[in-house]
């Protein structure tokens, strides 16, 4: 076994540690990466932390054209309320997030996170929601939806310090990374269903299809998302200030919505070619061109698809018979080409399937609802694609779960509304 | 480097062979013999007789509103997806004992009262479910096969011989409905069929040769198929209106009809494939009118079904008269999956002019 097959499934074992999750998985976790590297996690202060709890960016490590890199790991924790919450209750919410800001650096090395609000935790505070309930977006699908209280996207470039920080938040580790949890959310919050988790990175898709099987040899192994292509280019990303909450009680913050989906890789990798795929994912143009190169590796910083290729939908699709996703959704771009959404997306093998939790931060749903409506492509139905086939990669994905949040600003974040 | 490459560079003659069967424009590739019975000679970019007859199995068939739905299956089998003008060959299987668990699974939806086969652009999805758990998704590929005309299909593996059940989301209704299909409601809805994977139940499937005809310019003809009907279109002389004439584009027929309606003429040209007289969907035509010299009408064509024309593509403009004429340019060819006999046709189809 070589070096770097070793480190393959190294980095494989500590992904299916997060993806467990537990205090029986951190203890492995952290065991792992002291006999392997011995690499302290960087500790961290509250007052370097920005009050837009979603201004990661500037903390994140540029790849090599320069695009954002997202942090590794991921877990989206759920939670209801255990209580019906007062201001005490308030001040420990705070003082557990806190306490986790002490423990880890502002950075990927250490921990990025955000926590959210559902419509189903304000109407239990009794304060009109700021986000709307979770809805069908698209005529084929068949949702479950977020109805819990909160939500807390940990992210980090380390599995343990995710797994770690959850299991502090609820009192199951009392010091992490050495630090001592001021409060936690015991009492004030329970976890739920689903606990999901993911990663993102280049080769880790490939390698957790090996753990799971089902996913197509095909895939290339550089690819940093299952669909085998980069994603996250500079130029098709919100800015952060473009997603945030201008003015009201929440200005500052800004909101998630997270949408599970699952995929039919083996049709994608298996039945399509490269040829097809490209068309599909980014454009008939793109395709045609050889824009892409085999994984996005060509595109450096931006699809292009803002370049005319978008206003070009319709007549691809009935010049060509198919019509690329990014094609679709740079359609509900600002006037000056700006994207709505800042996708924080990543890949999942929850449930051992493969798929994605579409996670995304705009200023209202409303953008997200218009953005999701283009890529639906459904005025494209009937007029030279169809309502799956050839539109985009519809005939590939399948969406399981929707959720609206309000993540307020890092003030707020504590029980908002009370 | 893609992983399947490291397997091919280390991989027997066989496996190389089903390697290179899986990747690359597929007319233009060498098969090997046992992978492949089609026609050893080159091949017209017409339709030619497929080299055996396969049989089904029906599954049955469920009502859900004014729409019935029926699935059938067969061995698993090779098929070619189309974008734009290019084809991808689709093996059996990614590994070579991939069609030991595998079936070919068909779907079918139709208007329930006029019998009339429902337009493959709806994204039809199959659900694959043990014990309430999701096995696999499909959203099927539209197809069309020598003895089945269009459907949705797609070969689907199971992990091993057990009890299933088959979700089968109908999806919406795109296209435009013309007379009693105006009725149809929106959303297909969702039906299950329940089925039990058994290698010995499927290898009762008899299969033919067909060593005669395989690779002349013909076709299987249509499956007795019973209780399911089948994507024909009308006969020239059923054609609803005044038969415009007929002409062929990538080995396809066209029938064109004019008939008269409160907003002007109608006109409906309807492509089938030739010999069987399925309908082709998935298609992109525009129409050009010409009167002694002067354009009369330039614009594209909608898809539409109706009970008496069935699948067609349509416009209404303000009359077509004799001695007009017609020419019809196919934007997009017909975006179904083929079956074999069916991958080199409709694929370079040059614009067509008839007079009326």
């Amino acid at each position: 076994m070589s070096d770097s097959d070793l480190d393959l499934s190294r980095r494989g074992y500590l992904r299916s540690l997060v993806a467990a999750g537990g205090t029986a998985a951190l203890a492995a976790c952290i065991d792992e990466q002291e006999t392997a590297e011995g690499r302290e996690i960087p500790r961290g202060d509250p007052a370097n932390r920005p009050d837009r709890q979603h201004a990661w960016n500037a903390v994140l490590e540029e790849d090599e054209d320069g695009n954002d890199r997202p942090p590794e790991h991921r877990v989206l924790v759920a939670m209801d309320l255990a209580t019906d919450p007062d201001e005490n209750d308030s001040a420990a919410v705070e003082s557990a997030f806190r306490s986790l800001e002490s423990a880890y650096a502002y950075d990927s090395e250490g921990l990025l996170f955000t926590v959210g609000y559902t419509s189903s935790y304000f109407e239990q505070v009794g304060v009109e929601s700021p986000v709307p309930d979770p809805a069908v977006l698209t005529s084929v699908e068949d949702p479950s939806f977020d109805t819990f209280d909160a939500l807390v996207h940990l992210a980090s470039d380390n599995p343990a310090v995710v797994l770690e920080a959850e299991e502090a938040l609820f009192g199951e580790v009392s010091a992490p990374n050495g630090v001592e949890m001021d409060a936690t959310l015991q009492g004030v919050f329970r976890r739920t269903e689903p606990r999901r988790t993911g990663f993102v990175g280049s080769g880790l898709p490939a390698e957790k299809a090996d753990e799971i099987g089902g996913v197509p040899d095909e895939m290339p192994e550089e690819a940093p998302f299952f669909m085998g292509f980069r994603s996250g280019f500079a130029e098709s990303q919100a800015s952060e200030d473009r997603v945030t909450i201008e003015s009201g009680p929440y200005a500052g913050g800004t909101t998630t919505h997270v949408e599970s989906l699952g995929l039919q890789l083996g049709t994608w990798f298996e039945q399509d070619n490269h040829f097809q795929r490209v068309a599909k994912l980014f454009s008939p143009d793109h395709a045609n061109e050889e824009l892409v190169g085999e994984f996005g590796e060509k595109l450096e910083t931006s699809t292009g698809v803002a370049e005319g290729i978008a206003a070009e939908t319709e007549s691809d699709a009935r010049t060509m018979g198919v019509v690329g996703h990014a094609q679709k959704a740079a359609r509900a771009r600002d006037a000056d080409d700006t994207p709505p959404l800042l996708r924080r997306d990543f890949n999942t093998i929850d449930h051992d399937r493969p798929g994605v939790h579409f996670l995304a931060h705009q200023r209202s749903i409303d953008d997200f609802v218009r953005t999701r409506e283009a890529m639906a492509g459904e005025d494209l139905a009937g007029n030279g694609v169809g309502q799956r086939h050839g539109n985009g990669i519809l005939q590939y994905i399948f969406v399981r779960r929707r959720g609206n949040f309000l993540v307020p600003p890092r003030t707020e974040r504590a029980l908002p509304g009370l | 480097m893609r992983r399947r490459n490291l397997l091919r560079a280390g991989g027997t003659a066989v496996l190389a062979a089903l390697a290179g069967c899986s990747s690359g424009t597929s007319s233009e590739q060498s098969e090997s013999e046992f992978d492949d019975p089609s026609p050893p000679f080159s091949r017209s970019d017409a339709v030619y007789h497929q080299a055996h007859r396969s049989g089904m199995k029906m599954l049955g068939t469920k009502q859900i509103g004014n729409r019935t739905v029926g699935l059938s299956y067969t061995y698993a089998e090779r098929f070619w997806t189309v974008t734009g003008t290019k084809t991808q060959r689709v093996g059996i299987g990614p590994r070579p004992d991939a069609e030991y668990n595998s079936i070919h699974l068909m779907a079918s939806v139709w208007d329930t009262e006029t019998e009339t086969v429902l337009p493959v652009d709806a994204g039809l999805k199959v659900t694959v479910e043990r014990d309430g758990e999701t096995v696999s998704n499909r959203a099927m590929w539209p197809m069309l096969s020598q003895q089945m005309g269009v459907h949705f299909g797609d070969n689907v593996e199971f992990p091993e011989q057990d009890d299933y059940s088959l979700v089968v989301e109908i999806g919406d209704a795109t296209v435009r409905r013309l007379g009693s299909l105006n009725n149809l409601s929106e959303d297909g809805g969702t039906v299950t069929f329940d089925f039990e994977f058994l290698r010995g139940i499927r290898n009762e499937i008899s299969v033919s040769n067909r060593l005669e005809e395989r690779g002349s310019r013909d076709a299987l003809p249509p499956m007795e198929m019973g209780m399911q009907p089948l994507s024909v279109a009308p006969s020239r002389d059923d054609m609803p209106g005044r038969v415009l004439g007929q002409t062929k584009s990538g080995d396809a027929v066209f029938v064109l009809a004019a008939s008269e309606s409160a907003d002007g003429t109608y006109l409906t040209v309807s492509p089938r494939t030739p010999y069987n007289g399925y309908v082709l969907p998935l298609m992109s035509l525009s129409v050009t009118v010409e009167r002694d010299g002067t354009t009369v009408f330039d614009g594209p064509l909608t898809t539409a079904i109706g009970p008496d024309r069935d699948y067609h593509y349509g416009t209404t403009l303000d009359s077509i008269e004799t001695g007009d004429e017609v020419t019809l340019s196919v934007d997009a060819p017909p975006q179904v999956a083929r079956h074999v006999g069916y991958e080199t046709a409709f694929l370079d189809m040059p614009d067509v002019t008839l007079t009326a």
